[in-house]
């Protein structure tokens, strides 16, 4: 169409739409990285880290990274020891009821946060395990691990058999096939699991909500937390680093996948 | 006098109740080209495993240089295999590909290396050694494949319809270089494709399947010329079938029972004559000539040096003649006739069971 | 882990023994069956065990032993509880709309390359690749009474009082807009692509007008799309959490409640009755998608 009134609007809605979806981290942006901005103005008055210094020595922000960190790292562990047997078997072995199989592990994230995490809320208060590291990571592992499976599976049915039948005629028994074929055509489906369940570990919410204590605040809830008493540019400043895993995996994600291919799984709120 | 390379006897394989292979029994010479010929469907690409151990007969045995080697693993016996898909791992480089079955065996480096560019040289392709399959055409993933499975002089090639994933043109330039390959290094191989043309040319030997079965065992000049039933007969191309009925040393043709002569007697009983479309001879004059029948021209196709006629005899038969440019051209609906030179033509008995081989 | 030369007829074997017949089969079964354990066994643990114990606690009387339903029927049958459901059901379609709305002509865009097509599409995708907490807060600044929106509307004099946005019904339809449209709009994307170009081509050249083209030919294919994207949509609507927690003010659609009365009123049961209503409701939702995925795929 090359009429002007049409590439005109087009140009329009593309702005439009760019300023509606970019906006409100932009705002992110200002609140962390700005000071003195109240009232009609546009930007702050002025430009600081001062933010940072103040959550570190008030929220004790390095603690809470260091936990985020260390929950989304014990998920990924876990996630992965658990995902990784059970999406070779599901994706190379002919298994009874596997729909309902696939169901069942599917099923964390079908159903809303809030009403597993209540149960878990308690269950965990009862057997001690809340308000500590371990604890936190086995309730994100549950959410994680489907996401695991998912990208899992679909990596090992795409395993061409034969390479690894390739493998075999050409000498490698089957531990030096696993590591020799297996392991590196593997790979890159393996870190995009791990890549999930990190972040989904890292940017959860609700269930840790539910299930953090005084010393396993994590960074999602210290934004709530700070937010809630109306520390808004301390929240934005945490927020700002809370952004920095999702967006870089947005990165990586766009350079490999179209966009359309992306919706494996069914993500939560 | 050697072992022969490999003996397979009384192989059966089955699937559930489907069996695959029926009592296959083969003996290959040192250094001899065998190819296995049949459809899809036949078994041949699943007794091309059972050779490479990835799947074990229900019964029967596999011998290598005399030793049993049925229960020995796939990673064990040292067979070098080309696939119809090339197989190339994609996040090793060319030279790594070639190289990996020489890491495997935990070869010496500087061998490794000089055995990989001695490969790649058979193949010529030296000069793509850094490169990734994923940016080498069909026919150059195809000779890393060949290369691949030969540096660790295997016992045995085996090859996988190497040439159904390439284009027509480089079939042949790709044929020729499987058979200067193995020439050289006198290997022993055991090809499957559906192709006859491929068996013909490569084959010192050839096995035809079907259904599980050997059908046909023989060097590719015998089976040629002497199908043992119709089955194989129009799987070696043979455009031209004619049912007839073989009575006392003489054949009817079944259409219209006319004499059909033919080059040697045959069993009584229910048969089917074959020639090739580039036997028939066509002719305008009247002199009558054994085997003449009276056709009008139905359709024709120029095939670039011939062309090709389909024909169509009074008695509803229908006949094919590929005849070389430069004759006369007939047209569409115009009068001739078809001469089936008796020498030219065999006759098989229909529904003939099939002999086994080897 | 052994490898698997697969086979279409025979079940999948480790190399070099024989899979057909029962011990092979029951062998393989068995392995199988191992490694699948060490997740069943957590999601039982970890998931469907506190799931049960919610199913349990809702249906247990706030006094006394044995079972009752009363929690049931006071989140259903009272105003507060319908007046949750209706928010939230209320929210949820009226984002839905919007989003569906506003994922069409971006899917459509988005259909050929042109430069910063690439850009685009990040864009798209960021709302739900960041934390929605983030997108939340995000939201809030924007749309306050001193935010952007409000500063630029009020100095080009279009209107003499600031818009209230935030915390109001309005304005969570918008911040839902803002954070689940993506999810549509892939879905959307997709069925798009899957559109055999040539149906479009082959419109045109028989004479049809673009306009025609689009209304007679590919919206009627992409209906499938659009109502799985709907359904997505609406999925995530329904339960979102930290948008309403932050920016609902006194709107509290059904997650929040929940969390409100398990957290501040500390009614356990109550609570988990009304989250059972809601995951009972998004499970049947899940489900809508799914068969709506497998209907539009059969057509």
């Amino acid at each position: 169409m090359r009429n002007l009134p049409w590439v005109l609007a087009r140009a329009v809605l593309v702005a439009g739409f760019v300023l509606f979806i970019s906006l409100p981290l932009v705002m992110i942006l200002l609140e962390a990285f700005g000071a003195n901005w109240f009232g009609m103005r546009m930007l702050p008055a002025e430009w600081t880290l001062r933010w940072f210094g103040w959550a570190a020595r008030t929220v004790d922000l390095v603690g809470v990274l260091i936990n985020t960190a260390e929950i989304a790292l014990l998920t990924t562990g876990l996630a992965l020891v658990v995902s990784l047997p059970a999406a070779w078997a599901i994706a190379r072995y002919r298994l009874p009821l596997k729909p309902i199989l696939i169901g069942v592990i599917l099923f964390p994230r079908m159903i809303p946060e809030i009403t597993f995490a209540l149960g878990v809320a308690r269950i965990f208060y009862d057997v001690h395990l809340t308000n500590t590291v371990i604890g936190i990571a086995l309730a994100h592992v549950m959410l994680a691990a489907p996401f695991a499976v998912v990208v899992l599976v679909s990596t090992f049915e795409g395993l061409d058999s034969r390479l690894l039948e390739a493998g075999t005629v050409m000498g490698c028994g089957p531990l030096g096939l696993f590591r020799r074929v297996t392991l590196p055509l593997a790979l890159p489906g393996i870190v995009a699991a791990a890549l999930f369940s990190f972040l989904a570990s890292y940017n959860d919410f609700v269930l840790t909500l539910m299930v953090y204590g005084a010393d396993t605040v994590t960074l999602p809830v210290q934004t709530y937390l700070s937010l809630g008493n109306g520390y808004l540019s301390v929240a934005g400043a945490i927020s700002t680093i809370l952004l920095v895993p999702s967006l870089l995996f947005l990165v990586a994600m766009l350079r490999m996948v179209r966009p359309e291919n992306l919706l494996g799984g069914l993500k939560g709120a | 006098m050697s072992e022969p390379r490999l003996v397979l006897q009384h192989i059966d394989k089955h699937y559930g109740r489907l069996a695959v292979l029926s009592d296959i029994s083969l003996t290959v010479p040192r250094g001899h080209f065998l190819s296995l010929l049949g459809p899809s469907g036949c078994g041949k690409t699943t007794l091309l495993r059972v050779i490479t151990g990835t799947v074990t007969p229900d019964a029967g045995r596999v011998m290598v240089n005399g030793t049993d080697v049925t229960r020995v693993p796939a990673y064990r016996r040292n067979m070098g295999m080309v696939f119809q898909s090339f197989a190339l791992f994609p996040h090793l480089t060319v030279a790594d590909n070639v190289a990996f079955p020489l890491r495997v065996r935990a070869l010496a480096r500087e061998e490794q290396q000089k055995r990989v560019i001695e490969a790649l040289r058979m193949v010529h392709l030296e000069a793509l050694a850094e490169r990734y399959p994923r940016e080498l055409s069909g026919g150059q993933q195809q000779r890393v494949g060949l290369a691949r499975a030969i540096v660790y002089r295997p016992t045995i090639l085996l090859l996988d319809e190497p040439l159904s994933n390439l284009d027509a043109s480089l079939r042949e330039e790709m044929r020729l270089e499987i058979s200067q390959v193995t020439r050289a290094l006198e290997i022993t191989a055991v090809y499957v494709t559906h192709d006859q043309r491929e068996a013909l040319a490569l084959s010192d030997s050839i096995a035809v399947m079907k259904l599980g079965r050997i059908v046909q065992f023989g060097s590719p000049e015998a089976i040629y010329a002497a199908p043992v039933n119709d089955f194989i007969a129009r799987f070696l191309g043979y455009a031209n079938e004619l049912p007839v009925v073989v009575g006392d040393g003489a054949a009817r043709i079944e259409a219209d029972g006319s004499t059909l002569h033919i080059p040697a007697p045959a069993p009584n009983g229910p048969a089917t004559a074959f020639i090739h479309a580039n036997a028939v001879v066509l002719e305008t004059s009247g002199a009558p000539a054994p085997n003449r029948l009276a056709c009008t021209v139905t359709d024709l196709a120029f095939m670039g040096d011939s062309v090709e006629y389909v024909l169509r005899h009074k008695a509803g038969l229908q006949l094919k003649a590929r005849v070389p440019v430069g004759g006369a051209i007939h047209g569409r609906g115009a009068a001739i006739w078809a001469v089936l030179p008796p020498d030219k033509l065999i006759v098989v008995p229909r529904d003939a069971g099939p002999p086994s081989a080897g | 882990m052994t490898a698997a030369a697969r086979r279409p007829e025979v079940a999948l074997a480790p190399a070099g023994t024989a899979a057909t017949g029962p011990p092979g089969q029951l062998r393989h079964l068995l392995l199988g069956g191992l490694l699948v354990c060490p997740l069943l066994l957590f999601l039982a643990a970890v998931f469907y065990y506190p799931l049960a114990y919610t199913v349990v606690q809702s249906v247990t009387p706030s006094a006394g032993g044995g079972w009752t339903l009363a929690h049931y029927a006071a989140f259903l049958g009272s105003r507060e509880g319908l007046g949750v459901l209706v928010l939230t059901l209320g929210l949820s379609l009226a984002a839905t709309l919007l989003s569906v709305v506003l994922s069409l002509p971006l899917a459509l865009l988005l259909r050929r390359r042109f430069p910063g097509r690439r850009a685009l599409q990040f864009l798209m995708m960021l709302p739900i690749t960041i934390p929605s907490l983030v997108g939340a807060l995000g939201l809030l600044i924007l749309y306050d009474r001193t935010g952007w929106l409000n500063v630029v509307v009020l100095k080009l004099g279009l209107l003499s009082q600031p818009l209230a946005i935030d915390y109001t019904i309005p304005g969570l339809v918008l911040f839902y807009v803002w954070m689940f449209f993506p999810y549509g709009a892939l879905v959307i994307m997709s069925g798009l692509g899957a559109i055999d170009p040539a149906v479009e081509e082959a419109g045109l050249v028989m004479g049809a007008k673009p306009r025609v083209v689009f209304f007679r030919l590919m919206l009627p294919l992409l209906r499938s799309s659009l109502w799985a994207g709907a359904v997505m949509i609406f999925l995530q609507c329904f339960g979102a959490f930290s948008v309403p927690l932050i920016a609902g003010g006194n709107w509290q659609p059904i997650g929040v409640r929940i969390y409100t009365v398990a957290n501040v009123f500390l009614d356990w049961p109550q609570a988990s009755a009304m989250a059972v209503v809601m995951g009972i409701i998004q499970a049947g939702l899940v489900v809508a998608y799914q068969a709506i995925g497998r209907g539009g795929r059969a057509a």
